[in-house]
């Protein structure tokens, strides 16, 4: 029994090893911010591991990643985000260069490489956006709901029904709601906005709760009332501008 | 054989012009690879996302810098290269937002006028702390911009709020407030915001005061410190109340920490200054304030009752004020005027109603200010409920 508990630990390590090696290595975890999954060899991603062709990364609750490609291509993967690394080849010597990424659910921001403009695919249940040059925020809420704000660059987005919509606007949203056409506009929602908080930073809580505003008093003075004489304190000073 | 030695001079100098022009490029190109290669090999190596973040930028290509930055701020948040880099580019590269905060609530004060009751009894003055109660409706809209003009990141703020109460018209209120500015992103990824501020008041539906002012803001991506407020301004009241206009010269900073006690929860603690320098020598014109504001959130739980959090909040807030050469006539008058006000109170936050960006406050704060002047000290229980949707 003593013995056979190395041995299985030594082929567990032996399959895993193996199957790591069979993977196409496409980049690097290049930070990992508390709980993040990799599909490949079911691992906790930690700074510096490699990442794989057709991995699934997830992140928890307060966790965060981002990944570094071969190509400089980058993905901010936000907190309780899932997504998929389907394809990717890069090979500027003999060309036929192209990397593909599916987008489950979450926040995330891509950050385009060295390939050719044509050769990025990004796939979200709603459709499949291309790249020119980009740096792109992507939302994907449990509903199906998909949000895109182009940040530098270009994009075309295609829906599932083939509507093409470009965005050539730094600044530009596209929302898509499940079973609706898009619409474009120059704004995220505030609930856009918080889900993108979690990308880089996290966001305080006398941000999100403002308080109320106060209102500046009257400085009314020594007014009588009923049978004695009434002074007020009022005098606030006007020095708010905050 | 002079204009033969002058063609092959020409073609020497010729030759190289272009590979010169092309080799700071490539230069460049190959730098940026090979900060690559050093990141990819090891992309918590803070030296090496500085220098591929520089690289890039000398390439022209501010993306790649700023995920290298952001790499670097993350391993390394205490780097300030990394935080001023990634604050500068952010300035640039960051799309414009507006926010626009509208906001409805109800009050009620029990002292609505802030008034002593001074029950004269021969030479004995007996002071009752409070006035007449009121409850008001009140309404606010904010709008925060932030957008790039000619290059230059600006923030503008708008105010407007006003409240209405129903036992005294008198007591309505309505202020309104712009300010505006351009963001630089300084030392150590601090971002230094100087702004042209101007607010107007109205009490009872008539001008109260107006005010112009200049202010300039320090925002600190790191530490305890979040935000350093430094002003200067100049007032003007109505007419009737001209001994008062004068200027001010303020500082605010403001503290913050998250998981305090535990996970979610955050304190706040907000220090402030006033100097108020009236136009008249005497009276209640010229003072200093100081005061600090303690707050701490706390999550209770959630989903409950439609919001998707609810949140407990004390606070605390401590001021004094100290005025020069006050005024008034009476026996129990203790020196040069000097007044401290209390307020203790908490604030139940739901957040997020129906899955909508809608926040509702529910409060309680008891303002309790002594003074050692008759006739100014006062005592108000103040509560409500208001909700900001932000759109």
């Amino acid at each position: 029994m003593r013995r056979s508990i190395p041995i299985a630990a030594f082929a567990f390590l032996t399959v895993c090893g193996t199957a790591l090696a069979q993977q196409v290595d496409v980049g690097v975890a290049s930070t990992v911010v508390n709980r993040v999954q990799g599909s490949v060899g079911a691992r906790a991603l930690k700074t510096g591991d490699r990442i794989f062709q057709n991995e699934n990364i997830e992140t928890g609750a307060d966790s965060r990643s981002q990944l570094l490609f071969r190509d400089e291509t980058v993905l901010n993967v936000g907190p309780d985000s899932r997504v998929t690394l389907d394809r990717f080849v890069y090979d500027p010597a003999r060309g036929g260069s192209g990397a593909a990424v599916s987008v489950g659910r979450g926040a995330l921001r891509f950050i385009s490489g060295n390939m050719p403009s044509q050769s990025y695919e990004i796939r979200t249940p709603a459709g499949s956006i291309g790249v020119r040059g980009t740096i792109v925020d992507i939302i994907v809420y449990e509903n199906g709901e998909v949000v895109l704000q182009l940040i530098e660059g270009a994009l075309t987005f295609v829906d599932l029904n083939g509507r093409t919509v470009s965005l050539g606007k730094p600044g530009q949203v596209y929302i898509l709601l499940p079973g609706q056409e898009g619409t474009l506009g120059n704004t995220l929602r505030p609930k856009d906005r918080r889900r993108l908080a979690g990308l880089n930073t996290a966001i305080t809580l006398d941000e999100l709760f403002p308080r109320p505003p106060q209102l500046p008093r009257s400085p009314v003075t020594n007014r009588p009332q009923g049978g004695g004489t009434t002074t007020t304190t009022s005098s606030d000073p006007p020095t708010t501008f905050d | 054989m002079h204009r033969l030695l002058f063609a092959s001079l020409m073609t020497l100098m010729s030759v190289p012009l272009p590979a010169m022009a092309q080799a700071p490029a490539s230069a460049a190109a190959a730098d940026l690879q090979s900060a690559f290669d050093r990141v990819i090999a090891n992309p918590a190596d803070v030296a090496a996302n500085l220098r591929y973040g520089r690289a890039a930028e000398a390439a022209g290509q501010p993306r790649k810098a700023l995920a290298a930055y952001e790499r670097a701020a993350t391993h390394a948040p205490d780097n300030e290269e990394a935080q001023a880099a990634l604050r500068r580019l952010k300035l640039v590269i960051e799309p414009s937002t507006t926010r626009i905060l509208v906001g409805f609530g109800m009050g009620f004060d029990s002292n609505a006028e802030y008034q002593t009751r001074q029950l004269n009894s021969g030479t004995l003055i007996t002071e009752r702390l409070g006035g007449g109660s009121d409850v008001n409706a009140n309404a606010s809209l904010r709008v925060i911009d932030e957008r790039l003009i000619d290059g230059r990141r600006w923030r503008s703020r708008a105010n407007i709020f006003g409240d209405f109460h129903i036992r005294g018209r008198n007591r309505d209120g309505h202020y309104a407030s712009v300010e505006t500015g351009p963001m630089f992103a300084g030392w150590n990824g601090v971002m230094i915001s100087p702004s042209l501020a101007a607010e107007v008041g109205f009490a009872d539906y008539k001008h109260l005061f107006h005010s112009l002012g200049l202010a300039v803001t320090a925002e600190f991506p790191q530490g305890y410190l979040k935000r350093l407020r430094l002003g200067f301004a100049g007032t003007r009241f109505e007419p009737s109340l001209a001994p008062r206009n004068g200027y001010s010269f303020s500082g605010k900073a403001e503290f913050g920490a998250s998981d305090v006690a535990f996970r979610g929860d955050a304190m706040h603690l907000t220090p402030y200054a006033v100097r108020y320098q009236g136009a008249a020598t005497t009276g209640e014109e010229t003072y200093t304030e100081a005061g600090v504001r303690l707050a701490y959130i706390a999550p209770l739980g959630g989903p409950a009752l439609g919001f998707s959090g609810i949140f407990l909040s004390p606070e605390f807030t401590v001021t004094g004020r100290w005025y020069d050469g006050f005024e008034a006539a009476s026996t129990v008058n203790l020196g040069s005027r000097q007044d401290y006000r209390l307020i203790p109170g908490i604030r139940l936050i739901g957040s997020e109603f129906l899955g909508k960006a809608v926040t509702t406050f529910v409060y309680y704060e008891f303002d309790r200010l002594r003074s050692n002047y008759a006739g100014h000290s006062h005592n108000n229980h103040r509560a409500g409920v208001h909700v900001v949707a932000e759109f």
